[in-house]
């Protein structure tokens, strides 16, 4: 029974198959299309899928697409009517998309894929959620939780689900109740995300990483905007927000009337906990008083979302009286509420999943579809992340060749681990491409840049002169699960399984923070990955010797990516992106290319493959 | 006509004829909205139904109607 | 001749989605929208479907 999961025509599109119920392959098509955050159909992933179980599109026996199309329509309908005469651009714009592709998306899929009508399913956006993180936990029985911006109506909802590993066993994964559009906590936080000049639905990690430098004193003015029933439900107050009427704006005046002016987009987020690092324009006063108000606005919104979570998970618990939490949906990807939901919610154990946001709904349809309509047993608990394409040892030979690069290869795992690890030590930032990308926004070890986390300059380093990215975004590390409570207070116990996909955010302990500040953000908290006997084994492996050789169990890593790219896939894109950035030393597979050992790369076969890879066009009306 | 030419020419008129479908689609969905929706919004607000929810409910959770999963699977909306 | 054939099996295919379209409105007894999904398919009809064939530009241009 083969299964293939798709989304599109929103945020990320992804394509994910299952064959028995066991997971092939999962990819976002930003990785193949090199478009961020692309939300055309999935063309690419879904070939990469369906080559990676060396399968016909006529193999399939189900196609599940991950929300109901005619339910986000009607939405979006009465939404304009409910708004008129405010909504007519959001209405032409809307109409043009909807009449154009997306009403049609049942044709397109029977069409790209050449399967039968019949064979196309639709599961509803929050339920494709729901299922991505239950049907891909190693619970039998968990209350589930999702949490987003809006998918049809719903833009939480909270449930049950029970499943079964044996044959005959019943599968079952019910949510009972939802909150309803326009009343969303991803759209609360996503306007505050385009009130602090950042692009919604990409800067809300940037909100979440500028909330350490704030105090929340505006924490009374966002509630102001929310009204809490007491079971987890709220309202918001609409008069403050645009996007039920607005395409471009998420907030109105009256929104300013409580926070002032917002922050202007590209401008420099500076307070006085902020590196400068090579700017020689010091900041005056008025700056950073207008940027510390910012962060404390930032600040105030993190709290109100922490609560709001931890209230939602409450009810949650209070209805099912399950031990268990499972989440999925954009807000899940908050990795500081999911730190504190750990500490606070009560649930034994928390599970979610690493591809919280929409991509993951292509996941979540087709586990669904396996379960609840075939009532197929639980064949697959996702421990790693690593669904995506890899690539031999040959093809990585050859890319590096092609590109004129010279290398070291090394047969011998353990002799490239030491190398890795002396450059590490030298204080060398390292481009680590092994294996199949990730699935979900973080790089976890395939996909990384690494360095040394005991140096202090390496986060301004790593930011700016390898990322190109804002000064003030934090690192993650990448910590040996035996160590991990060596450096970090979990709260309890046990490490966290959510902490393998480097979803959940616990502070540093004190006598920890100054060894490892590179991965310390300014509150001294950090969104810790840790590193099981599930990890790929070569990654495990390069920390431990890290470990060896400095007495620290954990590494710096960051995604293989510029700023405002998605993570490299191929070793060719690997190596450009090494080229363009001040990395020092790449490690694809078994080969090592050093910056300052190589002789003849050009800047012209860069020049030219970059202009060769620019992303696909779609034209858009 | 040399062909590189003519296929410029063609992408040029195909481009400019996208900005004018642009512009009529603008034109024709506007007229949509005043015309087909501006009264069915006026029906809606006389109903006294509130799609955002009513102002003095009690509670945002809404019950969610059970579904089969093979009628829901079938069905797009 | 072979594009005609696509055309119009992607014309039946989407009548086909149609047809769900209104039996779901009925369904859901969402009678108000009704009148404006008929108008807003036949301009979809007259307007933006001919965006995604070839003859675009001319029948923009005379319309």
């Amino acid at each position: 029974m083969n299964i293939l999961g798709l989304s599109c025509h929103y945020h990320d599109s992804a394509a994910a198959l299952l064959a028995d119920g066991e997971l092939v392959a999962a990819a976002e098509e930003e990785r193949f299309s090199r478009k961020k955050h692309d939300s055309g159909y999935p063309a690419k992933a879904v070939a990469f899928c369906l080559g990676k179980a060396g399968l016909r599109p006529q193999d399939l026996d189900y196609v599940a697409y991950y929300e109901k199309p005619f339910l986000k329509f009607e939405r979006i309908l009465t939404g304009c009517a409910a708004t008129f005469p405010k909504s007519a651009g959001l209405f032409r714009r809307a109409m043009k998309s909807w009449l154009g592709e997306k009403l049609w998306i049942k044709a397109r899929l029977a069409r790209e894929l050449g399967v039968p009508e019949e064979k196309i399913l639709f599961c509803d956006h929050h339920l494709s959620h729901a299922a991505s993180a239950f049907f891909c936990s190693p619970f039998e029985d968990a209350a589930v939780l999702t949490t987003d911006g809006v998918g049809e109506w719903a833009t939480a909802t909270i449930g049950k689900g029970t499943a079964s590993w044996q044959e005959g066993g019943k599968q079952s994964l019910v949510l009972s109740h939802e909150l309803r559009y326009p009343h969303s906590i991803g759209l609360l936080y996503s306007a505050f995300t385009a009130y602090l000049g950042f692009e919604v639905n990409d800067g809300e990690y940037k909100v979440m990483g500028m909330a350490p430098y704030g105090k929340p004193r505006f924490e009374t003015e966002v509630w102001k905007l929310v009204s809490r029933f007491g079971d987890g439900s709220f309202r918001l107050a609409l008069d403050a927000f645009a996007f039920q009427h607005d395409a471009e704006r998420s907030f109105t005046n009256e929104f300013e009337k409580l926070f002032g002016p917002p922050r202007k987009p590209g401008t420099r987020f500076v307070t006085a906990q902020t590196s400068l690092y090579d700017d020689t324009n010091a900041p005056g006063a008025s700056e950073l008083a207008e940027n510390q108000r910012f962060a404390d606005i930032a600040a105030s919104i993190q709290a109100v979302t922490e609560t709001l979570v931890l209230e939602m998970a409450a009810e949650a618990k209070r209805r099912t009286g399950s031990k268990n939490l499972c989440m999925a949906g954009g807000v899940a990807l908050n990795s500081v509420s999911n730190g504190r939901l750990w500490r606070e919610s009560g649930f034994e154990r928390i599970f979610i999943q690493p591809s919280a946001g929409d991509a993951g709904g292509a996941l979540g349809a087709a586990l669904y579809a396996h379960h609840a309509l075939l009532q197929k047993p639980r064949r697959h608990v996702m421990t790693r992340a690593d669904w995506g394409q890899e690539f031999s040892v040959g093809q990585t030979v050859d890319s590096l060749k092609s590109a004129g690069a010279n290398f070291e290869t090394f047969d011998d795992e353990a002799r490239l681990l030491e190398r890795a690890v002396d450059l590490l030590r030298q204080g060398k930032v390292v481009g680590w491409h092994q294996g199949r990308f990730e699935w979900g926004p973080r790089a976890l070890g395939n996909r990384s840049i690494i360095a040394d986390p005991r140096s202090e300059k390496m986060k301004d380093t790593v930011n700016i002169k390898i990322k190109f990215r804002e000064p003030f975004r934090p690192f993650a590390p990448s910590v040996l699960a035996e160590s991990a409570d060596a450096y970090f207070d979990f709260g309890r116990r046990e490490v966290p399984d959510a902490a393998s996909f480097m979803l959940m955010t616990f502070p540093v302990k004190d006598k920890k923070r100054a060894e490892i500040p590179a991965v310390t953000h300014v509150d001294g908290s950090s969104r810790v990955q840790s590193v099981g006997p599930d990890a790929p084994p070569l990654y495990r492996g390069l920390i431990r010797g890290f470990q060896q050789a400095t007495g620290v169990g954990l590494v710096l890593n960051t995604s293989f990516n510029l700023k405002g790219e998605p993570i490299v896939n191929t070793p060719l894109e690997a190596f450009a992106t090494f080229m363009d950035s001040g990395m020092d030393a790449l490690v694809v597979g078994s080969c090592v290319v050093e910056k300052d050992k190589l002789q003849t790369a050009s800047s012209s076969w860069r020049t030219s493959w970059r202009s060769s890879q620019a992303p696909d066009k779609n034209l858009v009306f | 006509m040399p062909e590189a030419e003519s296929r410029g020419l063609w992408a040029g008129l195909k481009a400019a004829g996208r900005a004018i479908a642009s512009f009529q689609a603008d034109f024709v969905l506007t007229a949509v909205y005043y015309l087909a929706l501006g009264p069915a919004s006026l029906a809606l607000k006389l109903s006294g139904r509130n799609p955002f929810g009513a102002a003095d409910a009690k509670t945002g959770w809404k019950p969610r109607e059970p579904v089969d999963p093979a009628e829901h699977l079938k069905s797009q909306g | 001749m072979e594009d005609l054939m696509a055309f119009l099996a992607s014309a039946r295919q989407k009548l086909g989605i149609l047809k769900e379209l209104f039996a779901f409105l009925w369904r859901k007894k969402l009678w108000w929208m009704i009148p404006i999904i008929v108008v807003l398919v036949l301009v979809a009809v007259l307007v933006v479907f001919s965006l995604s064939t070839p003859l675009a530009p001319f029948v923009y241009t005379l319309f």
